[in-house]
């Protein structure tokens, strides 16, 4: 279902919903289908790809922030100088692109998750986040189409026993990777005290052969490769 | 001494300060141009705003500068001299130097921002752009609006989007024979559904007083700064029309009177 397809004559089904590209003489249609709702597009290209796969969740129903909050069902809590391996997810947004001669553009992006967003710290200097709830086990486990994998290492650097109940990152750091069964991406939570925790993305697969999706966002600031948690864990 | 000045400057020199300035100013717009085009997918609008701005006169300064020793005029003695006249202009023009300063102030304390929608002196609307003497707003009914900097420093200034998040409030009255708890989870579920009410701070929805004709049932919403208009807007016609698709009314105002003695009704035929 994700993938590189030719702009031609296409018919895909994901999960109930249907994708449809219908060559013109002088234009193709682009037609999705999805949640009874259908979007049509007019592409004028001579030849070109159509490129489907995950995007960053914070697109829907439009874009308003650049984090993401994973709020943690059951709360965690981690030993003095410890660090552990967990698999936790994330919402799983689907954009399609349109590729011609050395550029990429994105016509359309949906999703089998309704999304809800939250505040984290306070309304002065917090940061709307899009919120999603799910728990965080030593399993990988996810609904296709709807969840991707998060691999996540949580890191105690202090001498202190910690309660985790959530993680904050930016997406415009997040690497996602593909294959015919899951979406993943994997991260890291370092916490530094009770309130304050750094939050980084790897470009790293969760198994041999994914491929790396075409991200929406890239880094305004060129030196964050980081988050700080500052409003808590 | 302004006859020496005067016999220093020839045809030549005007000219050739006429192209510096000229040029200085052609540099400045392309500075500013590209700028804007290099930067307006990396910088919030009003940091592109301030750069574009500071990097525009900054060249027309350098511009300025250079062609002062074109007249014989030493930076010093023109700072000094500049520092004269700024005093006396200062007095004559109290309202245009007022303005500057606030303007000043305005960029260094940043209570608004471009973009941002604000109530000065009873005007509302967006903050289009924030210029050296003035602010110019954008009202809802799309009037342009020209703010001298003196007032909008010295009013009070309502930015509604400052906050990254804001609370509204209903009151929605329902019948006495209506459950109230069911009208609760319609509600709540009705919030929960909407991705822009914010699933924390958390919403609250409860029944805040007994009134004459309705149970009052307040419901507290935390959204976007900007987006809670639409929120507000979209969230109650649905709860409306939600509860009424479970047989919960929002009764009309009703007052029960009773008669001391019988009423007695007389027909005519």
């Amino acid at each position: 279902m994700f993938g590189i397809y030719d702009l031609g004559e296409l018919e895909i089904n994901i999960n109930g919903s249907k994708i449809t590209i219908e060559r013109t003489p002088h234009y193709f249609i682009y037609r999705r289908e999805h949640n009874k709702e259908v979007l049509e597009k007019k592409i004028l290209s001579r030849s070109g790809k159509i490129v489907i796969n995950p995007v960053e969740p914070v697109n829907l129903p439009k874009n308003i922030t650049s984090y993401l909050q994973i709020k943690f069902r059951k709360p965690i809590t981690i030993e003095p100088n410890h660090s552990e391996t967990l698999y936790t997810t994330f919402p799983v947004e689907i954009g399609v692109f349109v590729t011609g001669v050395g550029d990429v553009n994105l016509i359309d992006v949906f999703s089998f998750v309704n999304p809800k967003y939250s505040l984290y710290g306070d309304p002065v200097r917090g940061l709307i986040c899009r919120y999603w709830e799910s728990d965080l086990t030593q399993e990988q486990r996810a609904e296709r189409f709807r969840e991707g994998i998060m691999k996540l290492k949580i890191v105690n650097t202090t001498k202190e026993w910690i309660d985790i109940s959530k993680a904050v990152f930016n997406i415009e750091l997040m690497k996602i990777y593909y294959d015919e069964e899951i979406v993943s991406s994997t991260a890291e939570m370092d916490i530094q005290s009770r309130m304050v925790a750094e939050t980084k993305f790897f470009s790293e697969p969760l198994r041999k052969g994914m491929k790396k999706a075409i991200e929406i966002f890239s880094p305004r600031k060129v030196v964050a490769r980081r988050f700080f948690m500052e409003w808590g864990l | 001494m302004t006859d020496e000045l005067f016999k220093q400057i020839d045809l030549f020199k005007i000219l050739l300060a006429v192209v510096i300035m000229a040029s200085a100013v052609l540099i400045a717009k392309i500075v500013a141009a590209s700028l804007r085009r290099a930067l307006s997918d990396r910088l919030k609008r009003d940091q592109l705003e301030i750069l574009v701005k500071i990097s525009y006169y900054l060249i027309i300064f350098l511009g300025f500068v250079t062609i002062t020793p074109l007249f014989g005029v030493s930076l010093s003695g023109l700072l000094v001299a500049g520092g004269i006249t700024g005093i006396v202009l200062g007095f004559a023009s109290q309202s245009v130097v007022s303005n500057f300063i606030s303007g000043l102030f305005l960029l260094w304390e940043k209570p608004i921002k471009i973009g941002d929608q604000i109530n000065v002196d009873n005007i509302a609307g967006f903050v289009e752009d924030i210029h050296i003497m003035s602010t110019i707003i954008r009202t809802y009914d799309g009037i342009f609006v020209r703010i001298p900097n003196e007032k909008v420093f010295t009013s009070n200034i309502t930015n509604y989007v400052a906050n990254v998040a804001r609370r509204f409030e209903y009151v929605i009255g329902i019948r006495y024979a209506d459950d109230a708890n069911r009208a609760i989870e319609i509600i709540r579920d009705l919030i929960d559904r909407e991705p822009f009410a914010l699933k924390y701070p958390e919403p609250q929805v409860f029944v805040d007083n007994l009134g004459d004709s309705s149970v009052n049932i307040v419901v507290r919403i935390w959204a976007p700064s900007r987006e809670w208009f639409d929120v507000k807007m979209k969230l109650l016609w649905n709860i409306k029309v939600e509860l009424e698709k479970n047989g919960i009314e929002i009764p009309f105002p009703q007052r029960v009177i009773w008669f001391a003695n019988e009423m007695k009704i007389h027909r005519e035929s």
